[in-house]
């Protein structure tokens, strides 16, 4: 049992992050104080995607960091995507445990296959306990 | 208005766990949480991603309590209706019911394909549960 420790969250607010088959950063997420000892970190996810053109996949990807270039948490969100389909929104949620932390950050990614689409609202919601 | 009491979590990490065809199957166990002794709310939010099998029209996922298909649901199913020309989907959703007098609650998400001739896989599952 636990009780939660910090809370904080990133709203990228109306963005238009074009999405074409490369995994790419749409909203980094808040620098979050963990407690000292152990902790779980749990990070909740939305994303608003529009212009969805053609069918084919998608992923919501969490790294650590800043980057893609950052350790993924897993898992990895997938889906498919409908040709006029047009807009879609998805929440995803990700829990990871850390320790001897003083700071956590986290980016959350998204990458296309087979369509094109814009991101254009992704907000990231961290909490630790 | 209430204040969080209790928070803890279960996630299946990297791993797939397999929807025998129309057979509804535990895809997360969740925690043990620990409730206030008298009366409390319990919100669990879940998010999954899964790849239908073949021919399935929809999916059921609910939350039973402890780790079985044979646990009493709590809240309502949530149905899922998806076009054949979708493979792979992410949802999220979240159940809320109340405990009395009691010292632990576990619950545990199962999902159930339609009209599949196929087997689905899960390829991701969280689940946070907070009493308050």
């Amino acid at each position: 049992m636990s009780l939660p420790r910090s809370i904080d969250v990133v709203d990228a607010g109306s963005i238009s992050v074009p999405i074409t088959g490369t995994e790419t950063v749409v909203a980094v997420g808040p620098r979050l104080q963990t407690p000292k000892d152990t902790s779980v970190v749990l990070i909740q996810a939305c994303v608003y995607l529009t212009g969805i053109s053609g069918a084919g996949a998608a992923t919501i990807s969490l790294r650590q960091g800043t980057t893609t270039a950052g350790p993924l948490v897993q898992p990895q969100y997938q889906f498919s995507t409908v040709a006029g389909e047009g807009s879609l929104t998805l929440t995803a949620m990700w829990t990871q445990s850390v320790s001897q932390t003083d700071y956590v950050q986290y980016s959350l990614t998204v990458n296309g296959s087979g369509a094109t689409f814009t991101c254009s609202r992704a907000v990231l919601h961290c909490i630790s306990f | 208005m209430s204040v969080p009491r209790s928070i803890d979590r279960s996630d299946l990490g990297g791993a797939t766990v397999t929807v025998p065809t129309t057979t509804e199957t535990v895809v997360l166990v969740g925690p043990t949480l620990q409730p206030p002794k008298d009366t409390s709310i319990v919100a669990v939010i879940v998010s999954l991603s899964m790849v239908q099998g073949t021919g399935a029209t929809g999916l059921t996922l609910r939350l039973r309590l402890g780790s079985t298909v044979g646990g009493t649901q709590v809240g309502q199913p949530y149905v899922v209706t998806t076009p054949s020309s979708i493979q792979t989907l992410t949802v999220s959703f979240v159940v809320t019911f109340p405990a009395y007098s009691t010292d632990y609650v576990q619950v545990c998400l199962t999902a159930q394909q339609t009209a599949a001739s196929g087997n689905g896989n899960v390829t991701a599952a969280a689940m946070v549960a907070i009493s308050f």
